[in-house]
């Protein structure tokens, strides 16, 4: 039996059987389309402010790839009212800590300070929200991208298989493709950047109706209220912003392809198109992943890695984004392992689970430690609001916990059979192996090209 | 957008909003927005207990989710692994690989199965083991944590397995520049047979050599409850948490010879070396990471401790701080730029760190060089930069007991370090009471930049010309566990 999730402080009680999650959230627009959200919580005399602009690298156009994120840097440069670097010293100064974030689909900034602060980061925020071009500069654009190609040498050019991502999913979606492109960029691109692509680009994507803003902790929503308004309500409303379309990949063929790396240890990545996110096979794709590759005892490690030790680690992921979905599995051999070998046993695990489905108690496990997983990320006002954004940035309310549980209780057995014979087995994907400089012997081969 | 089903509710906030609005002063956005009151903080309450096998317990009640979550505390880690290194970690990692009572598969899918996390991890000093749990699952929960800490199978099945497993790590352990650079760096500091000059995961040979006796006498050493402590915080009271840990650790021994264990004395200092330079050659590297510093500070050097983590919060501990503000947000070499100060029982390492683009790697070591030399004398800190490193630290106080595993790691490294549980409330007082001649002081004494030792790891053939002119000390080049060089580099 599974244990029931009992939510105290955030539990609506619900009509049916299971116990419901809920974060209470008040929720409103201003008139410039701003997306307002606010929750109350007294526990901790902490708040968090959490805003997403809805636009991310996949808006972005070829030849300036990794935009989005360079711009994202530049929100933390000043605005009218804010010098250079103020942004940092004024939370810091405030005990607060901050960061912002850049993916396909989204671009965050958050701060989480004392909650007699609140005002002083509703100020910053608004500021950039409404005034960044007044302060930006040549040099600053140029200090930046300087940073971001560090941080592209630092977290993908000088890791280990750091580019191996990268180019799965350039092999998996196509040039014109939204998601084809790494979030980071191109080192050619981001040299291309101009002060009129920051102008164009916060003109186009940063207005208030293509944003929202989560206030959650100690606080008094009236209050709250009041002062958004007060710093943000004056501040224009930008041309309207279409959503981005589904736009599922399509891979005709089989792709394979191999890159040296200065590695010690083989790895492989193989890619297949999935469902985008809120799709109804989203789920189920979800707790299959948690199924092959959840720990120790996912089915992908209990044989390639516990018993067998043919693997050093196995990793399974669905990402189901706005536009589209990936399902991946990343194998990592252990010395002299051939990825043919390793491809061959991924297979046979995934037509076994599309053929026999999951075990009732394989089902539990993974539906259990989402229940989980949600309640945890509920320690910090920091964790609610992200999940608060997320979903009133992608679905337009807030407090969708329950609805987004629900889906994963919904997952049956043959969800997960069905899923799995619908996107993996015998289906087109990317194989990307990457093999020690010289050792391309290692590399995985289709099963008739292998000896 | 799909348009909301909370219109008429809408309708209200905004006519209160543009109400509230029209009544309010003209905004003036050049100034910046004076904080309100200070809210009270409500210091943990902690209650303190001793289990009949002298674990001992502390605990704070949080209702506010129904969640447990605790930290179990060894007094012991890689600084006991004595010639063996790697010992502690392999101890700890084998514990939840299967216990007396059901085998490595049926132990994880059993607690997976609620839920339930736990994780292991290894330090210099201490071994800790944090577990997360619903409320409603708190009694397998503890089960579950009982079991892996007192009813360890260490198979030999499983030794092997996970032997085989450390040694493909290892091995690539050498493709990772982040990792080489430190731990050249700690093993130059203190000497590879230093407690603390070897890596927590060992080293090729050490792994190869160890033996189920060493693990299990390392085990029987130091796995008692009476070297150990248990921290919990979360949806239970006091009484509640001693019934749960009462029958988990009941078969835990506490251990008359261990009892002594936290007595050993801490491991001290070695003597400050000549300034040196070590190079690890990664051709083609994009990034050469730098480390630079020598021995720090033990965490019981009180009072200097409070002064030292407001020097570093001026020196490189935060965003806003000289080292990245310079190397980072005006020089644009790197991704991010920082200092740090390990605290350990005995003195642990004080180390500047970035990686930096490679062909900025010796304007880079300029600049590092420039600020630890100018905190250390030559520019020391500002009655300015104090005030705003004390405020920054005193005002994240609140934000780090926001969270039942914020509360547990502090109050985890107070009774590791044999500090009283209110310290966590104290903490704010005695950094405010830091001055600036404090923050110089122990600049001055800590900060020895005669004694700098710094490692590159990058693309020598390309950085080697520009570091050997800047006269940091004497150069060597290195093999990536910081030994000789085994064979040519192919520059």
């Amino acid at each position: 039996m599974r244990p029931l999730l009992l939510a105290a402080l955030l539990v609506i009680p619900s009509a049916g059987a299971a116990q419901s999650l809920s974060v209470p959230a008040e929720s409103y627009k201003l008139k410039n389309g701003l997306t307002v959200v606010i929750h109350e919580d007294h526990s901790s005399p902490v708040v968090s402010v959490n805003v997403w602009y809805h636009v991310g690298s996949g808006r972005e156009a070829v030849g300036r790839r990794g935009f989005a994120h360079l711009f994202e840097h530049m929100m933390f440069q000043g605005s009218a009212n804010v010098g250079d670097d103020q942004h940092f010293q004024l939370v810091q100064d405030a005990g607060g800590t901050l960061n912002g974030s850049t993916n396909t689909d989204r671009t965050n900034y958050f701060e989480t300070v004392p909650s007699n602060y609140l005002e002083r980061v509703l100020w910053l925020e608004a500021d950039r929200m409404g005034w960044l071009l007044d302060a930006i500069t040549q040099a600053k654009l140029d200090n930046q991208r300087d940073v971001v190609k560090n941080e592209r040498r630092q977290n993908y050019e000088n890791r280990p298989y750091g580019l191996a991502g990268i180019r799965t999913n350039e092999l998996l979606y196509p040039p014109d493709h939204p998601y084809h492109w790494p979030t980071i960029g191109y080192q050619e691109d981001l040299s291309a950047a101009s002060l009129e692509d920051v102008k164009g680009f916060f003109r186009t994507w940063y207005a208030p109706n293509n944003a929202s803003l989560v206030v959650a902790g100690d606080v008094n929503p009236a209050e709250v209220r009041r002062l958004v308004e007060r710093y943000f309500g004056p501040i224009p409303a930008g041309s309207p912003v279409k959503r981005m379309a589904p736009r599922p990949a399509e891979l005709g063929n089989a792709v394979r392809e191999t890159l040296e790396d200065r590695v010690t240890l083989a790895r492989l990545n193989l890619a297949w198109p999935a469902a985008e996110d809120w799709h109804r096979d989203a789920a189920p794709l979800s707790v299959l992943a948690t199924i092959l590759g959840g720990g120790k005892t996912g089915r992908l490690n209990e044989r390639m890695v516990y018993r067998e030790q043919a693997a050093q680690s196995v990793n399974v992921f669905a990402n189901p984004a706005e536009a589209a979905g990936t399902f991946s599995v990343v194998v990592t051999a252990r010395e002299g392992a051939s990825l043919s070998h390793l491809e061959r046993e991924v297979d046979e695990e995934l037509a076994r689970l599309a053929i026999e489905g999951p075990t009732a108690a394989e089902l539990e496990q993974a539906i259990t430690r989402t229940e989980a997983t949600f309640v945890y990320a509920l320690a910090s006002v920091a964790g609610k609001s992200d999940r608060l954004n997320r979903y009133a940035t992608f679905r337009g309310k807030p407090d969708l916990f329950n609805e987004d549980l629900a889906r994963y209780r919904r997952v049956t057995a043959a969800d997960v059979k069905r899923v799995a014979g619908k996107y993996l087995v015998n289906r087109p994907r990317v194989a990307v192996s990457v093999v020690p400089n010289g050792r391309r012997d290692l590399e995985a081969r289709p099963a008739e090209a292998t000896p | 957008m799909t348009p909301s089903p909370r219109r008429t509710c809408l309708a209200a906030l905004a006519a209160l909003a543009v109400a509230s609005g029209a009544g309010a002063q003209e905004l003036d956005r050049s100034k910046i927005p004076a904080p309100g009151m200070t809210p009270a903080v409500e210091a943990p309450a902690v209650q303190k207990q001793t289990l009949s096998n002298r674990l001992e317990l502390w605990t704070v009640s949080r209702h506010e989710l129904p969640v447990i979550n605790a930290v179990l505390v060894i007094r012991a880690g890689a600084a006991q692994d004595g010639a063996q290194p790697g010992l502690a970690d392999v101890t700890a990692g084998l514990l939840d690989e299967g216990s007396s009572e059901r085998s490595a598969l049926e132990f994880t899918r059993a607690y997976e199965r609620y839920g339930i996390q736990l994780t292991t991890t290894v330090e210099a000093d201490r071994t800790t083991i944090t577990l997360q749990s619903l409320s409603a699952t708190a009694d397998s929960a503890f089960a579950f944590l009982g079991e892996l800490v007192s009813k360890p199978a260490f198979s030999v099945e499983e030794i092997e397995r996970d032997r085989k497993s450390r040694l493909t790590a290892l091995a690539a352990r050498k493709d990772q520049p982040v990792v080489v650079a430190t731990r050249v760096f700690e093993r130059a500091v203190y000497g590879a047979d230093h407690a603390y000059g070897h890596p927590v995961d060992g080293t090729i040979e050490s792994i190869t050599a160890l033996t189920r006796d060493d693990i299990t006498a390392f085990y029987q050493r130091y796995y008692r409850a009476g070297n150990a402590l248990l921290i919990v915080v979360g949806d239970v009271s006091p009484t509640q948490a001693a019934e749960l840990a009462g029958p988990a650790f009941a078969r835990w021994q506490h251990g008359e010879t261990a009892a002594a264990a936290p007595a050993t004395p801490a491991p001290t200092a070695p003597p400050l070396k000549a300034r040196t330079v070590l190079l690890v050659d990664k051709p083609g590297a994009a990034q050469s990471e730098i480390r630079i510093g020598h021995t720090g500070a033990a965490r019981s050097t009180d009072p200097d401790y409070y002064a030292l983590q407001v020097m570093n919060a001026v020196l490189g501990g935060q965003f806003y701080s000289r080292i990245n503000l310079n190397i980072r947000e005006k020089q644009g070499y790197t991704y991010g730029a920082r200092s740090a100060w390990s605290y350990r029982r005995g003195p642990g390492p004080f180390m500047a760190s970035a990686g930096v683009v490679t062909a900025k790697t010796d304007s880079a070591l300029v600049e590092f060089f420039r600020e630890l030399e100018d905190i250390a004398g030559a520019r020391p800190a500002t009655p300015e930069e104090v005030e705003f490193a004390k405020g920054a630290i005193v005002r994240a106080y609140p934000r780090r007991i926001e969270t039942n595993q914020g509360v547990a790691n502090e109050l985890a490294d107070l009774a590791f370090f044999g500090l009283p549980a209110s310290e966590i409330a104290d903490y704010q007082q005695k950094i405010a009471a830091v001055t600036p001649a404090d923050v110089n002081r122990v600049a001055a004494r800590y900060v020895q930049p005669d004694h700098f030792i710094t490692v590159v790891v990058g693309d020598l053939a390309k950085v080697r010309p520009g570091i050997e002119a800047l006269n940091l000390g004497e150069l060597t080049v290195v093999g990536p566990e910081g030994g000789p060089v085994e064979r040519p580099t192919g520059e």
